[in-house]
């Protein structure tokens, strides 16, 4: 789980970089500088601009998007899994 | 001679309306206001679907890393546990509040606001002092001269 979830971090990471660089080149420095305080902002910015061609940032906001959602399951199978081994160990 | 225009970028950068440009569009700062509040909301319930790529990918905290916990804290009352998670806490609580102010404003009253916020960034670079001082701030935490909370 540890080594699937780390890969999801490092796609997740990568994607969030792509729209980044994005962000500082369409809004300058300062708003690149809160995208990187905080990438929920970088985030919330790529889809409001997933439209626009010339940022061509569709792909990655798709890819990003899918690897939260699969952060998320992962985490809550994770999280089961862990219950049930303890319930195991602890019966 | 080589000076003057790295000179006028910094202060292009220093002296441009960031935060107003931000408030400029009610539709943004409502989506922002809204997912803050939503990972706020779900991180008091002990959920998060939001975490940091950079600290999740590489260990390493953000600039940011700590500010939900520390707005948090702040929203608890506990101001010095806040400070000590991330100082800059106050600073963005005051700035979402600000955002969900303007959200709900007149449309006219709101123009008039984003004016004097516009006219004041301009004059004092107020925002990108903020901002540059939470990066030194971050770099100065990685240091360990400031160390980062055990948990966050």
């Amino acid at each position: 789980m540890n080594s699937i979830s780390l890969i999801l971090s490092i796609v997740s990471l990568v994607c969030g970089i792509a729209v980044l660089i994005k962000l500082f080149q369409k809004e300058g420095v300062l708003k690149g500088i809160l995208g990187i305080i905080c990438m929920l902002y970088t985030y919330i910015w790529g889809w409001m601009h997933i439209k626009d061609e010339s940022l061509n940032i569709k792909t990655w906001m798709y890819v990003w998007t899918a690897v939260i959602v699969l952060s998320v399951i992962v985490s809550i199978v994770a999280s089961i899994v862990m219950q049930n081994v303890n319930a195991a160990l602890g019966g | 001679m080589l000076s003057a225009p790295a000179e006028n970028a910094f202060e292009r950068v220093i002296h441009s309306p960031a935060f107003s440009d931000l408030l400029s569009d009610r539709r943004t700062v409502a989506i922002i206001i809204g997912a803050g509040a939503l990972h706020i909301g779900l991180s008091m319930a002990g959920f998060s679907l939001w975490s940091c790529p950079i600290r999740a990918a590489t260990g390493v905290p953000c600039p940011g890393c700590g500010l939900t916990t520390a707005i948090l804290e702040l929203l608890h009352g506990k101001f010095s546990a806040s400070l000590q998670t991330h100082a800059f806490a106050p600073v963005f609580l005051a700035a979402l509040a600000f955002m969900l102010v303007t959200v709900f404003l007149p449309e006219e009253t709101r123009q008039r606001l984003l004016s004097v916020v516009r006219n004041y960034e301009m004059r004092s670079g107020l925002t990108a002092w903020v901002l540059f001082g939470l990066v030194l701030y971050w770099v100065v935490r990685l240091m360990g001269i400031i160390p980062f909370p055990k948990t966050f």
